[in-house]
């Protein structure tokens, strides 16, 4: 920005006599567009030491205003715009009751749509400071209220000064501010034009501000108000009035069950009674550890917290408590967790400890199904006004930048597709333009004008949030109603959310629960409940502890983890197979140490794990690390290698660790300099200190802690028992829950390599999900597409009540089947069961002839007393028509269900790779040819793309043929030349060499060549010219 | 009606890929290279191709860049369709020759009924490739030729054969040449209705043709007595004889798709004064107009309207009448390629007093100004003087 030169704390500039008072941030969503970090900055170099920023109807950023405003050296002062239907006023909060009153008006105006100002204050409020140019409102609320009259630069403004001259009132000047510099206005224009859904040159007047409207320096503003010199002195008058230190630090927690007596005694009750539930022996050690916990938990507050937590997991049998707070004893008595803290080595001092200062959290995840229902229960319990689910400040991605700036600039759908396609694994628009001009994918795409300057725009969309959405699973309980601490308003799905996001709701001293959704856990409890549906015995999940299982230690060992949780992605799969280790505690190791930016430590982990010799990075390492080879695997680890190197205390240490997880460049630097300073007073060595700094920042972006590791290996040693003891139930409950990171096409391949059948949806066999019994699955009908839920339900409610459809004149009789819904089952093949000597095609003919629009008795249909296929006898006669060849059924069921059920789709496509002059091996047989160039066939079931250390891409491909799952690696120059050929839909020969590491095999793929109808012939050209270069 | 269909013999002319062949032949240096015609533009779609370029897997509607992907040789042109309807318009009109029932229903194809001029030409098959070696003389176009009892099977027969050959249905063999083609072949049988027959596995005519009509009919309802009937090679329709009422046509098509409104209201404000101007210069008073709007992405919408009289002698008042028919095509956020006004329905300025003299003076002033900027135009040119609107660009 071009006037931030000056510093924050910088005297260059002289301070100004006049506030801004009326000033909106990105935060009045799609409508401001400079963060409050800009316009504080502005502001400063402008020579204010003061600013509001009153956004629309909410305190979005409030608690980021704080902060930078602190940091910039600027007063803040905390006011809002408040917009109803027909009234408009700036209020300003003088005190913190002030702002608990704000903070109501702004809840009732987003729940109530017929909220009027008038009525905004019942009690008189000087906490308050009204400032609007409609005389109605200052005359209904001038007695309650401190009211001044907003004059605003041009013709508005000399309207209220009149107002204020006839009422009495004292004018104050504002510049109702937009965007901090002049030339973001039409950036104010282009997120106009998104939000009003129109062009630049077909957007209302009204729709956008002033070009005026930026952050003028005080002289530019008595330029406008040479009249009424009075109005800008008030302004600073007011200001100084509503200037206070804002405090948002203390802690606001829970409270259970709305008594106000301590529960202390009723929290050491509920952990006594944990005990022999979770304890054989109860150790004095192990007393004593229960002892520490709950002092500090007294201490600190958490009581209440970890009672309200322990009532709402106790509602569900199945959970996972994650996150730090695994580490705790009295969780798992409380059986929030279920990994054993003392057992398995867990420390308390990671979740709470006397030097913590900030609000840990407790995270429990839950079936995804179960996650609403739970939500509704507790807002129920806990009362309407307590319980707010955080919100997300939802932005602008990459695709969605631009697809809505290309819309602006009026390019077709088709076209924007073709760009935000080539976008996918982007996420941020920062620089989008300089990643098109590099990235392989653009690749001889023509990006011609007006893509550039779009591509620019999608840019500076960056960071501005657009909408509020909920969070995935933090919800806030308070003891009060929650809008006396933040605005609330009503979210999409019917609940409420706060209007601050995760980090500024934890900034705020709002101690938050996490309720997430998990389909894993549905998985279990879904097989757990087949299991026992199919004559198995009923296990309870909290008890059930398969860690010594051989046959799932094991099945982890060898990486057969398709659909367990956790361990089912391709890198991890291989990892299992590279260390050949399937039990708890280097599954712990693992589920940590698979992080994006640690592949190095993953690669001299798997050698030390397979006894290359190692010396530890420093001698006071050696046993701190002993456990994970040497190598830094837990957040825990960082917090202690740089205790016991570089000499920070706890604090120091875990905020590096915080500081590495959110990548912030500049605060990276900050800790790089003081723990290598560390280091140097603490005598060692350098190049030592360079190797540990390394692994540290192998923690950027995620990484786990050893109770969540812990508590996720514990879930995935559940989910693969059920795999390895319960393969028919476990794969069905798998694939009626939306599997997770394979199509549902790869997990039925994977059923078919287990040794199981699976069957099409039937009307009389299949349920709504998929069921597995006896190493058979049978789809459900939630398969099939596009069919009607509620046809389904009154199918399976019929089925119950009557007993199985014995004909398709049973089924047209007893059940409202409309006809699009008939004509899905049949092509699915749901009615074969019922077609009798009817071919497909005449079962089709007789379902549309039923349902023709010119049947006799559609009068009867209309009048809702008949189905659409109900007649009182047979139709016309069928016309005989032939059965379908194979290939017409495949596409049937490629049509109706979304992948080929009968057979491996690449079977489909056999005649076509025949074609090739190619000779393919199975990809079972690829251990044979390690270090060979082979050629195999293959259909895509996932893929990712990484960046290499020099920033190049590159992509790891999942294929599948009929025979198994292999691994490909699409190095920099293969990615360059076969991204934009390579589809999720189609099969490919490939060709590479085999590798093998660690008994894992992969293919480094160095040519690509789709398989289509057309291109056999080509490909087999191209081939020959290949062989002979 | 037309006479019985035994009666009748109608050829069909089928030209392919006409557009891309008259550009060819416009070219001769172009030679025999793969040639497609699409648009200027970053974007451009595929509008039409010739045999080589077909034969490298090009097709009408794939985006230029794919094409450019499989043919790293191809010419693009862009399509000059005012040439090509000409073109056509010229053909239909030399083909009169052969008959006076001559139909050119779209650019390249051609229905010429030649019954009863046996005793003028020879046998029909004999006219039929009469015509086509007259094409191919004087017009230097190759076309495949149908000659059948109807305009359906004539059809059909064309698309049978290869460029430069007849294909011949005699009267009473149309069911048994359907029979074997497949049921996409018949014209009316669309990409849904085939996918339909598809889900029955009717794949051939012979299959269709068979079914029973009422069966049929239970399923498709009306159309399927329509589909039996041409299964069946029944089609009574008549060859009409193409007319070309006169109409003044404004087109522009934009060097870059325009999204801006201002913009496209100044152009469109242009056209409007271009064709007063011709009108005015041409003593033609048009009745009715037509504005159509071609977006980016092909979708194009039209409205038309009736012009209030004497409108065409005022810009402004032309333009007044145009401007909310505009407004209310514009309504996509997606740009425009091309805007195409037409007037029509003409006759001579006789010019009646209107019964309101305040109409009378209004008009008289605009008038008045029109005359003047009309008179600057005529002496310095016609971009000497110009209103504020038209200047935006």
């Amino acid at each position: 920005m071009p006037e931030d030169a000056p510093g924050p704390y910088s005297s260059e500039v002289p301070l100004s006599a006049f506030v801004h008072l009326h000033v909106h941030s990105h935060y009045s969503l799609m409508r401001g567009v400079s963060s409050p970090e800009a316009l504080c900055r502005a502001a400063r170099s402008r020579g204010y030491d003061t600013l509001a920023i009153t956004d629309t109807n909410g305190f979005h950023g409030l608690i980021n205003f704080l902060e930078t405003a602190r940091r910039n050296g600027i007063h803040p002062i905390v006011g809002a715009h408040l917009k109803t239907r027909c009234e408009e006023a700036v209020a300003l909060a003088r005190t913190e009751r002030g702002y608990s009153i704000l903070s109501e008006i702004i809840s009732r105006i987003h729940l109530r749509r017929d909220f009027s100002l008038l009525s905004a204050f019942p009690q008189p409020a000087e906490d308050v400071t009204l400032l609007t140019a409609q005389a109605e409102l200052i005359k209904t609320l001038r007695d309650k209220v401190p009211c001044r009259v907003e004059v605003l630069p041009g013709p508005e403004g000399r309207k209220a000064l009149e107002v204020a001259r006839e009422l009495g009132v004292p004018a104050v000047a504002t510049g109702a501010v937009h965007f901090a510099h002049e030339e973001d206005y039409p950036l104010h224009r282009l997120v106009r034009a998104i939000q009003c859904n129109c062009t630049l040159s077909t957007l209302p007047p009204e729709e956008v501000v002033h070009p005026e409207r930026w952050l003028k320096p005080a002289y530019a503003m008595e330029e406008h108000f040479p009249h009424c010199r009075e109005a800008m002195a008030n302004a600073a008058a007011l200001a100084a009035d509503c200037r206070r230190e804002w405090d948002f630090s203390s802690l606001v927690f829970p409270h259970f069950d709305d008594r106000k007596e301590d529960h202390f005694e009723l929290l050491l009750q509920l952990c006594r009674k944990g005990i022999p539930w979770r304890y054989n022996e109860w150790r004095p050690d192990m007393e004593a550890r229960l002892q520490e916990e709950l002092v500090l938990i007294r201490q600190k507050g958490y009581v209440d917290y970890f009672l309200v937590v322990a009532d709402i997991v106790g509602r569900r049998p199945i959970h996972c408590g994650r996150g730090s707070a695994a580490a705790s004893l009295v969780s798992y008595l409380l059986g929030i967790t279920h990994v054993d803290p003392i057992g398995h080595g867990l420390l308390f001092g990671r979740f709470l400890n006397p030097q913590r200062q900030d609000p840990p959290d407790i995270d429990v995840d839950f079936p995804w199904d179960e996650r609403d229902d739970l939500l509704e229960e507790i807002r129920e319990h806990y009362g309407d006004e307590r319980f707010a689910s955080v919100a997300n400040h939802t932005g602008f991605g990459a695709r969605a930048a631009v697809r809505e700036v290309a819309k602006i600039y009026g390019i077709p759908a088709e076209e924007i597709r073709e760009v935000t396609r080539r976008l996918s694994s982007w996420t941020d628009p920062e620089g989008i333009g300089h990643r098109v001009e590099r990235h392989p994918k653009f690749q001889g795409f023509p990006m011609d004008p007006p893509w550039p300057e779009i591509l620019q725009w999608a840019g500076r969309l960056q960071s501005l949030p657009r909408h509020l959405s909920t969070h995935c699973g933090g919800i806030i309980l308070t003891p009060d109603p929650v809008c006396l601490h933040v605005p609330v308003e009503p979210s999409r799905k019917g609940g409420r959310i706060i209007q601050w996001e995760k980090d500024q709701a934890e900034r705020a001293g709002l101690v938050k629960i996490d309720l997430l959704g998990n389909r894993s856990l549905a998985v279990i409890r879904d097989t757990l409940e087949a299991v026992h549906r199919n004559g198995g015995k009923r296990i309870d999940y909290a008890a059930f502890n398969p860690l010594d299982d051989p046959v799932t230690q094991d099945l982890l060992r060898r990486g057969d983890t398709m659909g367990v949780f956790y361990v089912e992605s391709p890198a991890m799969r291989q990892l299992q197979r590279k260390t050949g280790r399937g039990d708890f505690r280097h599954l712990v190791i693992h589920s940590s140490i698979i992080r994006p930016a640690a592949n190095r430590h993953i690669n001299e982990y798997i050698r030390r794990l397979h006894g290359a010799p190692f010396q530890p990075l420093h001698t006071s390492l050696a046993e701190l690390l002993r456990e994970t080879y040497g190598i830094l695997v837990y957040q825990e680890d960082v917090v202690q290698v740089s205790m016991a190197l570089a000499g920070f205390d706890w604090g120091e240490a875990d905020g590096l660790r915080k500081v590495i997880s959110k990548k912030s460049p500049e605060q990276i630097e900050d800790y790089r300099a003081r723990f290598f300073a560390g280091c140097q007073r603490c005598g060692v060595p350098m190049d030592v200190t360079g190797q540990v700094w390394e692994m540290i920042l192998s923690f950027a972006g995620y990484s786990f802690c050893k109770p969540h590791s812990a508590s996720y290996a514990l879930v995935s040693f559940k989910s693969a028992f059920l795999k390895a003891h319960h393969p028919a139930e476990f794969m069905a409950a798998v694939l009626s829950n939306g599997g997770g990171y394979y199509s549902t096409l790869a997990y039925i391949s994977e059923a078919r390599r287990m040794g199981l059948t699976v069957k099409g949806p039937d009307i009389n066999e299949s349920d709504w999900s998929a069921q597995g019994r006896d190493r058979t699955v049978r789809l459900g009908l939630q398969q099939i597409r596009s069919l009607d839920r509620e046809t389904v339900e009154g199918v399976l409610s019929e089925r119950e009540r009557g007993g199985p459809f014995t004909s398709l004149d049973d089924l047209l009789r007893r059940i409202r089947l409309n006809p699009a819904d008939g004509v899905i089952l049949a092509k699915s093949g749901a009615l074969d069961s019922l077609a009798g000597n009817l071919s497909r095609p005449q079962l089709l003919w007789l379902l549309q002839a039923r349902a023709a629009p010119h049947a006799p008795v559609r009068a009867l249909q209309a009048a809702g007393q008949l189905s659409l296929f109900s007649r009182p006898s047979p139709p016309a006669n069928v016309p005989p028509l032939p059965q379908y060849t194979p290939r017409q059924f495949w596409r049937q069921e490629e049509e109706t269900l979304g992948f080929v059920l009968s057979v491996h789709p690449l079977s489909a496509w056999q005649s076509e790779i025949r074609a090739f002059p190619q000779t393919a091996i199975r990809a079972s047989e690829l251990p044979r040819y390690v270090g060979r160039p082979v050629w195999v066939t293959g259909w895509p079931i996932t893929r990712k793309e990484v960046l290499t250390k020099a920033g190049d891409p590159m992509e790891f491909v999942s294929f599948e043929d009929e025979t198994a799952i292999y691994e490909t690696v699409f190095f920099p120059e293969a990615f360059r030349r076969f991204c934009q050929d390579m589809n999720m839909e189609s099969p490919y020969l490939l060709h590479g060499q085999v590798q093998e590491e660690f008994g894992a095999m992969s293919l480094s793929v160095r040519q690509v060549v789709p398989v289509t109808r057309t291109t056999s012939q080509r490909a087999r050209f191209r081939h020959k010219t290949t062989q002979k270069t | 009606m037309g006479p019985p269909d035994d009666s009748r013999n109608i050829a069909c002319l089928d030209v392919p890929d006409f557009c891309a062949s008259l550009e060819e032949l416009r070219r001769p240096e172009l030679g025999k290279c793969a040639l497609v015609l699409a648009e200027p533009g970053p974007r451009a779609v595929v509008q039409g191709v010739n045999s080589a370029a077909r034969s490298e897997g090009i097709r009408e509607g794939m985006p230029l860049h794919h094409a450019r992907r499989l043919c790293r040789s191809l010419r693009v042109l862009p399509p000059d369709f005012r040439f090509y309807r000409e073109q056509h318009r010229a053909i239909v009109d030399a083909l009169d020759r052969f008959s006076p029932l001559v139909e050119g229903p779209s650019t390249g194809h051609y229905f010429v009924d030649i019954t009863g001029t046996e005793r003028l030409f020879g046998p029909g098959p004999d006219t039929a490739c009469r015509m086509e070696r007259f094409l191919a003389s004087e017009r230097r176009l190759h076309a495949r030729i149908g000659l059948a009892a109807n305009r359906l099977v004539s059809r059909v027969a064309a698309t049978c054969v290869p460029t430069g050959d007849l294909g011949c249905i005699f009267p009473g063999a149309e069911t048994s040449f359907l029979e074997p083609l497949p049921v996409t072949s018949l014209p009316g049988v669309g990409i849904k209705t085939a996918s339909r027959l598809a889900d029955f596995n009717i794949q051939r005519v012979g299959q269709l043709a068979g079914l029973p009509p009422e069966a049929l009919a239970s399923v498709f309802g009306n159309t399927g007595h329509r589909l039996i009937r041409i299964a069946r090679g029944i089609d009574p329709t008549p060859v009409l004889p193409s007319r070309h009422p006169s109409r003044l046509s404004i087109v522009r098509t934009l060097d870059r798709d325009e999204i801006d409104r201002d913009r496209l209201e100044s152009l469109l404000f242009r056209q409007v004064e271009e064709a007063g101007w011709s009108l005015r210069c041409h003593n033609r008073l048009p009745g009715r107009f037509s504005l159509e709007i071609r977006y980016a992405d092909g979708v194009t919408v039209q409205r038309e309207g009736p012009l209030p009289p004497f409108t065409v002698q005022v810009d402004q008042r032309l333009f007044r009448t145009v401007f909310p028919v505009f407004r209310k095509l514009f309504n996509r956020r997606v740009a425009v390629r091309r805007m195409a006004l037409e007037l029509y329905d003409f006759s001579m300025p006789l010019r009646q007093m209107s019964l309101f003299p305040w109409e009378e003076t209004s008009l008289r002033g605009d008038r008045s100004i029109q005359n003047a900027l009309d008179g600057i135009r005529l002496r310095f040119g016609r971009n000497a003087i110009q209103w504020g609107r038209s200047l935006w660009r």
